[in-house]
């Protein structure tokens, strides 16, 4: 039997009007402000590859658009998430040894 | 049809908002990572944005490593709400209250 | 060329390796200790002595004295300020006295190997370690060449004397006395200190004597008075604002305090007869010979300083005729054999006093010497009739010692005679010259007559308690048990005895100017022997100093007839001694005194009114000190502290542990923090 989704009414109202009153607040910024005309990429710009090329560091021509180089964070992120999941099978091991 | 930069600001701006309500109305911790989740989104709606509206490549590169980390985030959460349920027998986030002075 | 003079320094520094021997070895191989320390300390002292005399020799033929400073122990800022240092000052002065203490440390040493060791006290090795430390202090003490070493060395003493005080600690009395003894004499010290300060605020320099071209502050203050200042002077003079006549004068009452605070003058002698709590050894060396008399010293020491000052020279003559005339009184109704030297004790330093006020430098120390002597011969004499008496002191259970231990007796009489002041002993040449100096110079100024006078009436009270002590205890028949079967004493008993009753006896000779009037010979060695010495640090300047910065002038006065006035009255005294107490069984005649024997008994209730200042007028302030302390200032303090823990207890609320909590509350912030960022930015 599948379950149709319903509004849950098991829910504390007020701490979440502080998340409306967020929303308002930025909204209201977000609304005045005037971020000026978007420039965009040149017409027929690769934009997946560019951003392939640009995790390794490598240069292309067009119209693979050029990019600073970000295989260093790449190296950092992959350790990240070595030591992450490392973390998480350790966390998630019960304690007492094997099983 | 050009979408002005605003409207997916207001866009990630709502998706933040929602995750914040999340977070604050719900006591279950995977419905918290949930809304984490939703967070750390809008965060990239925001980086995409406006890589479109300077013609700037890092922005889209620099998502998908928000979406890197927001895995290994999950994958520590997870194991973290694990254990919470091992020794609570709940995964209710108001219970372990015990951390405090 | 190797001289005395390299090896001062180990003069007092051997007493301190005997303490450190006997304070180490006490307390970890006390079976190793010979003798629980009195040997070392013996061998010390000895060395000291020999050294003493070696530098003796030497400062007496030469012209060549030693003034050196040996460590520096603070740098002050070059051209700014003043180097504080140690140092040692060699001259006819302190070999004088250092041979003095040498010399009676050494004896005492000797007596306590009876007194302590053969009467099985225990706590030996503390009880050596005190003395030596004590040696030491003073030895330092004597040869310190400026104020401020002087000043440790003073304290050092005043230590020592509290530690061997209260050696019978278990005892209730000694305890009591220590404190008293420390905390009168630290009252006094507490003025010096200051004296100290300001000495050396206004010269820079704490010198005793020139040193090269450093000036010592005595000297400076001569050019000060007679107009030409030292800039440093100056300078310090133009800031206070004072005349140097009166800052000086001030200088002088400051120091005096701490002089008269050790050398138990009127008002604060009350510790000194409080102190024969102690071991009788320790009252010879510490009351009697050495450590009083180190506040006598100081004064000669800084003699150039004080021969300038009129007003405080007639104030120290008013103090010293005064404390001499009041404390004979005192001691002329005492039962116990101590309690009489004690006050006698005082009453010689009042002479003392009365010849450094009156001008009589050399009748000064000739009595500090001779009193030095026949002094610590009493104190050991009355030591040995306590060890005879088992530990009685009362002097009317005594009586007819006399044939039981003549060696004592004989010793003991030739001390008495000497503090009596009678011909032709010590005490009669010195106090006589004391009296003489006093009287020629006070023909001519009405305070010093005035001092004078109580001097020469003390005289009659000194005869008069003097022989009634050597009868009561002496003569008669024995009034108890024990007197009748007194305990033995040793040779380490007779032999400090002899050496000193013989010296009693004799060292009179150094110094007889009557005689010298009479046959015209030259036999002043003590006057000689001050004449030398470093230039302006000499007997002829202090007199060239008394006569044109204070105004005193030498009536001409032929010496014969102050001294048989005053050999007479000694006489008087010592026989009236004779005629009430004479017999075999005398009676008490204090009570024919009626209210005047209470009151000398309580001892002109000098501690009764000391003790009312001391509860009365100052712990009343200290309890405002007190309140003001702990209701204001610590109120503020602790106010502040409390507003905090009430507010942390408050704030420490919101930390619930609920993560929810925590989450909104962050979202509140970043609400206000958007909001305000906008407003500011005029956003909206």
């Amino acid at each position: 039997m599948t379950t149709k989704p319903e509004l849950s009414k098991n829910i504390d109202v007020l701490p979440g009007l502080a998340a409306l009153a967020l929303f308002a607040a930025m909204a209201v910024a977000i609304l005045s402000a005037n971020f000026g005309p978007i420039q965009g990429f040149e017409a027929g710009a690769a934009i997946t590859r560019s951003i392939g090329y640009a995790l390794f560091n490598l240069e292309r021509a067009a119209p693979v658009v050029t990019s600073e180089g970000f295989l260093m964070p790449f190296l950092a992120v992959a350790f990240v998430l070595d030591a992450a999941l490392g973390a998480a099978v350790m966390l998630a091991r019960r304690e007492g040894g094997e099983e | 049809m050009v979408v002005e930069t605003q409207y997916y600001v207001l866009l990630s701006a709502a998706m933040f908002s929602i995750g914040v309500f999340g977070l604050l109305t719900r006591r279950n911790a995977l419905r918290f990572l949930m809304s984490v989740e939703l967070m750390l989104n809008a965060a990239n709606i925001n980086l995409v944005a406006f890589s479109a509206q300077w013609g700037n490549m890092t922005g889209q590169t620099f998502s998908l490593f928000v979406l890197a980390l927001a895995a290994a985030e999950v994958a520590v959460g997870i194991g973290i709400i694990l254990v919470l349920f091992r020794n609570f027998r709940d995964v209710d986030v108001t219970e372990p209250a015990t951390m405090r002075w | 060329m190797v001289g005395a003079f390299d090896f001062a320094a180990a003069i007092p520094m051997l007493p301190f390796a005997s303490f450190v021997v006997a304070i180490l070895a006490g307390y970890f191989t006390p079976r190793l200790l010979p003798k629980g320390g009195a040997v070392p300390g013996i061998i010390a002292t000895g060395g000291s002595l020999l050294l003493s005399g070696w530098l003796m020799v030497t400062v007496s033929g030469t012209e060549h004295y030693y003034n050196q400073e040996i460590y520096t122990w603070t740098t002050g800022l070059a051209g700014e300020t003043f180097d504080l240092s140690f140092g040692l000052l060699l001259d006819p002065l302190s070999s004088y006295m250092l041979v003095i203490v040498a010399l009676i440390s050494f004896l005492v040493h000797v007596f306590s190997l009876g007194y302590m060791n053969d009467e099985g006290e225990t706590g030996l090795p503390r009880y050596y370690a005190g003395l030596g430390l004590f040696s030491f202090s003073m030895l330092a003490f004597v040869m310190a060449s400026n104020i401020l070493m002087a000043f440790m060395f003073f304290e050092l003493v005043g230590l020592c004397s509290w530690l061997l005080i209260g050696f019978w600690f278990r005892e209730p009395g000694p305890p009591s006395a220590a404190k008293k003894a420390f905390l009168v004499t630290r009252f006094g010290d507490y003025f010096f200190l200051i004296g100290v300060v300001a000495i050396f605020a206004t010269f820079g320099t704490g010198l005793f004597a020139p040193r090269g071209d450093e000036l010592g502050f005595p000297q400076l203050t001569a050019e000060a008075l007679s107009g030409e200042m030292a800039p440093v002077v100056a300078d310090f003079l133009g800031t206070i604002g004072l005349e140097p006549q009166t800052w000086f004068a001030l200088i002088g009452l400051l120091v005096l305090g701490g002089v008269i605070g050790k050398s138990a003058q009127f008002p604060l002698h009350t510790w000194l007869p409080d102190a024969m709590e102690g071991p009788t050894p320790v009252s010879a060396l510490i009351h009697a010979a050495t450590m009083v008399a180190a506040g006598v010293y100081l004064v000669m020491r800084m003699y150039g300083f004080y021969a300038q000052l009129p007003r405080i020279l007639a104030l120290i003559a008013l103090v010293g005729g005064f404390t001499a005339l009041m404390a004979a009184t005192m001691a002329m109704v005492k039962r116990e054999i101590k309690q009489v030297l004690a006050y006698s004790t005082i009453s010689q330093y009042g002479y003392m006093m009365l010849a450094l006020g009156a001008g009589g430098y050399v009748a000064a120390t000739f009595h500090l010497m001779t009193h030095a002597i026949f002094k610590a011969l009493l104190f050991l004499g009355a030591g040995a009739v306590i060890i005879a008496m088992h530990h009685n002191e009362n002097m009317w259970d005594m009586g007819g010692l006399k044939d039981k231990m003549p060696v004592t007796y004989w010793t003991f009489l030739s001390g008495s005679l000497a503090l009596a002041g009678i011909f032709p002993f010590a005490g009669f040449w010195s106090k006589d010259e004391v009296l003489y100096e006093a009287l020629i110079h006070g023909l001519n100024d009405p305070i010093l007559l005035l001092a004078y006078a109580m001097g020469l009436i003390a005289v009659v009270f000194t005869g008069f308690y003097t022989f009634r002590m050597v009868i009561l205890t002496f003569h008669g028949e024995a009034r108890t048990e024990t007197a009748e079967d007194p305990g033995s004493v040793r040779w380490n008993v007779k032999f400090p005895l002899v050496v000193l009753g013989t010296l009693a006896a004799t060292v009179g000779v150094v110094n007889m100017a009557p005689v010298k009037e009479l046959t015209g010979w030259d036999i002043t060695y003590l006057h000689h022997w001050f004449e030398s010495g470093i230039q302006t640090v000499t007997l002829g300047e202090y007199h060239h100093l008394l006569e044109s910065a204070a105004g005193y002038h030498a009536a001409d006065l032929a010496p014969f007839l102050p001294a048989a006035l005053s050999l007479g009255l000694a006489l008087t005294g010592a026989g009236l001694a004779w005629i009430l107490y004479r017999g075999p069984d005398p009676t008490a005649h204090t009570d024919k005194l009626g209210s005047i024997k209470t009151l000398l008994y309580n001892n002109y209730y000098q501690d009764e009114y000391q003790v009312w200042l001391a509860e009365g007028v100052t712990m009343p302030l200290a309890q405002v000190a007190d309140k003001f302390d702990q209701g204001i200032i610590d109120g503020v303090v602790n106010t502040i502290s409390s507003l905090a823990l009430f507010s942390g207890s408050r704030i420490r609320r919101l930390q619930t542990g609920r993560v929810t909590n925590y989450a909104a509350m962050l979202t509140l912030g970043l609400v206000v923090i958007v909001l305000v960022v906008a407003l500011i930015g005029g956003w909206f």
